[in-house]
């Protein structure tokens, strides 16, 4: 069998701070396997974005500490030099982040930025190949108009549309993996559906491994196959979505889902008429 | 006494944009004649996706913002119509509660300085009767009055917006406003300031506007809702008319967004095992 996509064993971040090192990840271990989807579920603090972190290599500049294993289609990313990072990350591991506006340079035209990513892994590609391959990738997370778009710059376009391109960039060179921390966190409802069907069309269409990384446990119910619920830096319970949405057994998870309100559902779906979006 | 409090009259509310020197003004409208009315005691949820004109709402029955044109009514007083020494008497009846509670309190200021401001302009206490006002409101938000003498920076998000809630409620309003007042706030912590909201309208009467994106929020804290769309009032009613019976596609397609669709359908498999 293949070495999973990705793969923590007792894995512990440290950040050095004033009174010494605090632990931000205690002890985490889960696996990844190609094509799956992956909650990380978690509230502020609890370490789930820094897993996220180490796992595309962006721990270093808040020099932190990790310990345990990190490993990556069965490569170990704990001794990764700077230049491999830089040759993996955009390429095989690629992520997106809660504000696609912090993300994106304000002052270069968004199809640029996509193209840098080819640019940069793939020097080989003519202006031309790269232009159309822009041109697709833009198709394919619906951006409409392509042809004009491609030259907008990104406060010219919507927070939908700017999350649309920073996701055309991620997926541009068929990663094995995809980070995704809070990526609809900053959009309305109605967006949100939208960006995540789109991202699970996407990954499963290429076959990309995702790890969601959310607050939402209904956000992660709508769009994992797995889910570990984490908490003060450790995993609290992890398992298949049905089976911790449906049959929680740790309290604290039992909490989380009792503390979000629910939309009182048999009626809604007899008045949506079973509408999806 | 009437049982409405506060009535809104085709509200309009425009925002000139920048233009070039020789282009012709344009302008946005963010609020585009909206009427309702909120009763006395009731919990009223005006819902809508960002720039969809509700927090300009908000703000214009605040008195933060003036309207384009339109009327509002609060307790059959002509509430726009207040201005100087009347409005600022006025005030202390609507008071606001906003989405940060991070941005909207003074970090340099104890949780005695923050319920004292409020307190001391519009209550006129001093001395022993301040304190004990303040301890009382801390009690009331769930708060321990032990930590007057803390800052803002001491306390988690959602002690944080109680303290802010605590402000609020200290000059006795008679409406709450609340502008997404848990979006900023971890899951378990929304949860408690959202019962703290229910109370507050539940036992205590006092009417409430809670603007919000989150219809299951609304869902289970208030009676009435109106649904925004483009600066328009799409529809408005009892929530469950409108939740259960939209009216309107976009109500629909802001219901079928609304997330976990996968565990509503666990529970309903649960309840009628097939």
């Amino acid at each position: 069998m293949n070495a999973p996509v990705l793969e923590l064993r007792d894995l512990t971040i440290d950040y050095p701070g004033r009174g010494g090192l605090t632990r931000a990840v205690d002890g985490v271990s889960l696996t990844l396997q190609a094509g799956r989807v992956l909650g990380v579920v978690g509230e502020s603090g609890s370490g789930k974005s820094s897993i996220g972190m180490a796992a595309m290599g962006l721990t270093a500049a808040s020099h932190a500490v990790i310990g345990g294993a990190l490993r990556f289609k069965g490569q170990d990313l704990t001794t990764l030099s700077p230049g491999d990072w830089r040759s993996l990350r955009g390429d095989r591991i690629s992520m997106v982040f809660q504000d696609a506006m912090a993300t994106l340079n304000p002052v270069l035209r968004v199809g640029d930025q996509i193209a840098d990513v080819f640019r940069y892994h793939r020097p080989g590609l003519s202006r031309r190949d790269i232009r159309a391959r822009v041109l697709d990738l833009l198709h394919r997370v619906g951006i409409h108009e392509a042809e004009k778009r491609i030259d907008s710059y990104p406060h010219q376009l919507s927070g939908g549309m700017r999350q649309r391109i920073v996701i055309a960039a991620a997926i541009a060179l068929q990663p094995d993996l995809l980070i995704a921390d809070e990526p609809t966190t900053a959009l309305d409802v109605t967006v949100q559906a939208q960006i995540l069907v789109l991202m699970q069309d996407l990954i499963r269409e290429q076959g990309t491994a995702m790890v969601l990384i959310s607050h939402d446990l209904d956000v992660v119910g709508d769009t994992c196959d797995d889910v570990v619920v984490m908490r003060h830096g450790k995993i609290v319970e992890a398992g298949p979505v049905d089976r911790v949405l449906g049959h929680p057994e740790h309290p604290y998870t039992r909490e989380l889902l009792e503390a979000r309100p629910q939309f009182r559902a048999a009626e809604v779906a007899a008045a949506t008429g079973g509408l999806h979006v | 006494m009437s049982d409405v409090l506060l009535q809104v009259d085709t509200l309009r509310r425009e925002f000139r944009l920048p233009s070039g020197l020789f282009e012709r003004p344009r302008s946005m409208v963010a609020v585009d004649d909206v009427s309702f009315t909120i009763r006395r005691g009731e919990a009223f949820g005006l819902v809508g996706e960002s720039g969809s004109g509700k927090s300009t709402i908000g703000r214009i029955i605040a008195r933060l913002v003036d309207p384009t044109s339109g009327r509002v009514t609060f307790d059959g007083q002509d509430w726009l119509g207040l201005r100087g020494a009347a409005l600022r008497a006025a005030r202390r009846n609507i008071q606001m509660v906003f989405q940060s509670p991070y941005a909207s309190l003074d970090p340099r200021w104890r949780v005695r300085d923050l319920l004292a401001e409020p307190l001391k302009s519009w209550e006129n206490l001093s001395g022993r009767a301040l304190l004990d006002r303040s301890v009382q409101l801390l009690e009331q938000v769930g708060l321990d009055p032990a930590w007057l003498d803390r800052f803002p920076h001491q306390f988690s998000g959602g002690q944080r917006q109680r303290i802010a809630i605590a402000r609020a409620l200290a000059p006795r309003p008679r409406l709450l406003i609340a502008d997404e007042p848990v979006s900023a706030l971890d899951v378990s912590s929304q949860a408690q300031v959202l019962d703290l909201l229910r109370r507050i309208n539940a036992e205590e009467g006092l009417a409430l506007l809670f603007i919000s994106h989150d219809l299951s929020v609304v869902d289970h804290l208030c009676g009435t809702v109106g649904v925004l769309n483009r600066g328009k009032l799409l529809e408005c009613g009892p929530v469950d008319a409108v939740f259960r019976a939209p009216q309107t596609d976009y109500t629909r397609a802001l219901i079928a967004a609304i997330p976990g669709r996968r565990r509503r359908a666990l529970q309903a498999a649960e309840r009628s095992p097939t």
